[in-house]
């Protein structure tokens, strides 16, 4: 940059009152400066109002709550996490096992469309993820089936699968209205040893024969299945076989 | 990405700039109950991109979430009410709210207060601009990532920015109206 128009110069003011100027031009500018009184003016100006500007009224902390809720949904993911690789460690060897005979499964039961497929259970976990990240864990938070069940009357056009099954070790905490690929759904929210369990039910309207399906995502396994025209989708950081104890239990 | 390295980038990167995306959210929503939703789906949203995430400047990348996130929730409520403040001129503001005048805008003698209410005034491109460099002390750079502009652009905002929060609060200082 050699020779500037005034106009142009007038154009450094404000990097060079923020000091994002390079050197050289830094320099051009302090040089008209010293000729130009209203850009002595202006910078002054300038530095007026950025004062105002350093007060704490324009400055919002988090509030406490929504700390709390980031923090503990991370805090939760971590716990969880840890869990899980602990449990892959002691089920590897089962688990190559397992995976060989889930690759039989899936070849018998895959179904026509497996992009559809994957795309549901893609938003059956990121509905998973969204319950546990945000507050919006419970539009009805209640550990009996009777509270909760009739909470979805008008709400959703079936009647969902709700059980107490606290003796097998699944806590019911509660349920929710969520929607997967833009049908309602109702959730309900499940624990079994501290980990937080999602089980998404809608009416397909249709009864379906295709059996189970299972599938990981994003370190969520997933268990699918049908219980006539209500398709029933389980997430958690659980593994499959304990997702299964509640899918038995359901059907 | 196994999960447990997603969570600890996450824990380390991410999340200590909670502060910071509340701040923009909250300046850009003008509101406090939106600002939440905003910064509670903002780290959804950055939570399953996280695979996208280079490692590098979190507040940035966190930031540039938070700012889309916004913008997405303007166009859903936009969609709802058809009309928006933040969308209007700053002439618009004075002329079209019949019953606010000038004075009325900023009614309290409080000069935080004002600040606030002038900067709350600004189209939303300045208003980001003004917050990301004056209150979060981002450089010209980052603000040109994270609104998506050159760098002279950015500058060309702040310099225009700042003449209209100076001419507002001129007005209302020097009774000048
Ligand atoms: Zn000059």
């Amino acid at each position: 940059m050699s020779k500037m128009q005034s106009q142009d110069i007038h154009a450094l003011l404000h990097p060079y009152f923020d000091g994002e100027l390079a050197y050289s031009d830094s320099i051009l500018f302090e040089e008209h400066l010293e000729n130009c009184p209203d850009c002595s003016l202006a910078l002054a100006e300038q530095q007026e109002l950025r004062m105002l500007m350093e007060g704490p009224g324009l400055r919002y902390p988090a509030p406490a709550k929504l700390r709390h809720n980031i923090y503990s949904s991370y805090a939760r993911n971590q716990q969880s996490s840890r869990i899980l690789i602990h449990w892959n460690w002691k089920i590897y060897g089962i688990a190559a096992s397992i995976a060989i005979a889930l690759l039989g499964f899936w070849i018998v039961l895959a179904p026509g469309s497996p992009s559809a497929e994957s795309s549901e259970a893609r938003e059956i976990v990121s509905g998973h993820l969204r319950s546990l990240m945000a507050t919006h864990l419970f539009d009805v938070a209640s550990t009996d089936q009777h509270t909760v069940k009739p909470w979805f009357t008008g709400r959703v056009d079936f009647s969902p699968v709700v059980k107490d099954l606290s003796d097998r070790g699944f806590q019911l905490l509660g349920g929710r209205l969520d929607y997967i690929a833009g049908r309602p759904a109702a959730a309900l929210v499940y624990q079994y040893r501290k980990h937080t369990i999602n089980v998404f039910e809608w009416n397909t309207g249709v009864v379906n024969p295709q059996g189970e399906e299972k599938s990981t995502m994003k370190g969520f396994n997933l268990v699918a299945e049908w219980i006539g025209p209500i398709k029933v989708w389980i997430v958690s950081d659980l593994n499959t076989e304990e997702l299964d104890i509640l899918a038995n239990a359901l059907r | 990405m196994a999960q447990e390295e997603k969570n600890s980038i996450f824990a380390i990167k991410i999340v200590p700039h909670l502060d910071a995306a509340y701040n923009l959210a909250r300046g850009l929503a003008r509101n406090e109950q939106d600002a939440e939703d905003i910064v509670q789906d903002a780290f959804i949203r950055a939570y399953s991109y996280l695979d996208s995430f280079s490692g590098k400047d979190g507040k940035t990348w966190l930031l540039a979430i938070v700012r889309n996130t916004f913008y997405s929730w303007r166009e859903r409520k936009q969609v709802r009410q058809k009309v928006e403040v933040s969308d209007r001129t700053l002439d618009d503001l004075f002329i079209s709210d019949s019953s606010r005048t000038p004075e009325a805008v900023f009614e309290s003698k409080d000069t935080q207060e004002e600040v606030h209410k002038a900067l709350n005034s600004l189209p939303v491109e300045f208003r980001e601009t003004l917050i990301l460099w004056e209150i979060e002390s981002m450089s010209y750079k980052e603000i040109a990532s994270i609104t998506g502009v050159p760098m002279g652009t950015v500058m060309s905002r702040l310099a225009r920015g700042r003449e209209m929060l100076r001419t507002l609060l001129n007005n209302r200082w020097k009774g000048n109206v």
